[in-house]
């Protein structure tokens, strides 16, 4: 039996590794040195599954008119990065501010040295190639209220969406979501495209985790009677759906794991003690029907002590997008934890001190895509 | 697609897997006349085919490396793939028949930063 396989070069091993799940890959990276260096060398690991492995984020620290650095804490907690986290390899800029990230791509504001203070332009770049492409300007004369970028293995092209809302009047009326435009990297160009609903609905977080599915980008929103739903858009700004999310106090975090959507938000129980972490997931995208998953007193997730400020003490993070591990963290010090919801354990990451949110996961990509250069 | 000629050049695997892989290329090679079979009775072929011990398994895909036919090359890497995937590195090991080289501090280090795979 053993004959066969040791004649097996390490194209052919690759043909075979590239076919298994990146869960299994993981733990194949312990089977020897020489399978280890399979998943790192340049040339073979563009063709193997690729997970997370990590999250950016910002430093709490000064910004304005410096440049906010951008870091990367490892998943097991580990500041070393897989990739290069100084935004060196972009143009030369005065400012780069982290947006979103996809599927191994990252969106950022680029503010040019030379601009005025408030001129900047999209880039879209890989960290792990250090390719990267600067966006034309939208010519959006509105207000956009939060800017995502959408991208999968589906096609080698992404999407950055521009969520377009009505004109700040006043603080007594409620700012709704009138249009998106969209930039395709196939076509080089924007749409515009008007919101093509009845009800007025609006942004829930300008800073809460997107979640690009089935071509569509969904979002977080509160609908005309200020109830939590989630709103999807395509990629040509034309197909506009809503649907209902699980209630619950505010806070939800849509996350896209083992291909499916999941939300996750807080709940306080009839007698407004105690307050539990609700999973649920869209078994069946297409029935819109949320199916509880998951739940799990807060107070455990932060070692007994009793949570006061769900704002303050709690930010979730990522649902992992290969097992069910919720990535968290806790209290005014931002302790990064994670914790499996199969095995009820938490675990303690690190400590991310001068972390801020939007934590945004990373799964590294290693093939070259025709839309970026350098 | 005439077989002789093949068996000279290495003599162990495509000797032993020729007949087999014969019949697989006539149905997916690109340069067949035969005319298609209907995509079902196609794919349950396909799995049939594939119902054979391990080591065959990995002759096929050297073959099929050898002779260059794409089709069973995705067949046979495709087939071991799901036969692993749910495998422990000890049991990939003995599978491929590969020595563990590292010490345990190293293998514990690499199984840490990975422990998410193993829960």
């Amino acid at each position: 039996m053993g004959m066969a396989a040791t004649r097996l070069t390490d194209d052919l091993l690759v043909e075979i590794l590239a076919r298994v799940p990146a869960k299994s890959l993981a733990r194949f990276k312990c089977v020897s040195k020489h399978w280890l260096g399979l998943t790192f060398d340049r040339s073979h690991r563009r063709r193997l599954p690729q997970t997370l492995s990590g999250f950016f984020y910002s430093s709490a620290g000064e910004e304005c008119f410096l440049e906010s650095p951008v870091h990367f804490t490892s998943v097991e907690g580990s500041r070393r990065p897989l990739v290069r986290t100084s935004s060196a390899f972009l143009p030369s800029h005065r400012r780069v501010d982290l947006l979103d990230c996809c599927n191994g791509l990252l969106l950022c504001r680029w503010y040019e040295v030379s601009a005025r203070a408030d001129e900047f332009r999209y880039v879209v770049c890989n960290p792990a190639t250090e390719k990267w492409v600067v966006l034309p300007d939208s010519g959006q004369a509105g207000e956009v209220g939060a800017a995502r970028l959408g991208f999968d293995q589906a096609s080698p092209h992404f999407h950055v969406f521009e969520l377009v809302e009505q004109e700040f009047f006043s603080p007594d009326f409620p700012v709704y979501l009138i249009g998106v435009q969209v930039y395709s990297s196939e076509s080089g160009r924007w749409v515009h495209n008007e919101k093509a609903w009845d009800e007025h609905i609006r942004l829930a977080n300008r800073q809460s985790a997107t979640v690009f599915l089935n071509g569509h980008l969904h979002f977080h929103t509160y609908d005309g009677e200020s109830r939590q739903c989630l709103a999807a858009v395509d990629t040509e700004g034309e197909t506009w759906t809503d649907f209902r999310a699980p209630g619950g106090l505010d806070g939800g975090h849509i996350q896209q794991s083992q291909g499916r959507l999941h939300y996750a938000n807080f709940h306080q129980d009839e007698d407004a003690r105690v307050v539990r972490l609700v999973v649920h997931v869209l078994e069946d995208y297409d029935s819109k029907e949320w199916i509880l998953k998951h739940s799990v007193e807060t107070s455990y997730l932060s070692g007994g002590t009793h949570v006061l400020d769900l704002n303050v003490d709690f930010h979730l993070i990522a649902v992992h997008p290969e097992c069910n591990l919720i990535f968290f963290t806790a209290g005014w010090d931002t302790t990064f934890m994670c914790y499996n919801m199969d095995s009820r354990r938490v675990k303690v990451i690190c400590n991310l001190e001068d972390g801020k949110p939007p934590y945004l996961p990373y799964v590294p990509l290693y093939t070259e895509l025709p839309s970026l250069h350098t | 697609m005439t077989a002789p000629t093949m068996t000279s050049r290495s003599p162990t695997s495509t000797q032993r897997s020729s007949p087999r892989s014969l019949s697989t290329a006539r149905s997916t090679s690109s340069t067949s006349t035969a005319a298609a079979a209907p995509a079902e009775d196609l794919k349950s072929f396909d799995a049939e085919f594939v119902k054979v011990d391990r080591a065959t398994l990995f002759d096929l895909i050297l073959a099929a490396n050898y002779l260059n036919i794409k089709g069973l090359l995705d067949l046979t890497c495709q087939t071991v793939a799901d036969m692993i995937k749910d495998n422990t590195p000890e049991e990939i090991r003995k599978i491929f028949n590969i020595k563990n080289d590292f010490t345990p501090e190293e293998e514990a280090e690499v199984r840490k930063e990975n422990q998410w795979a193993f829960e």
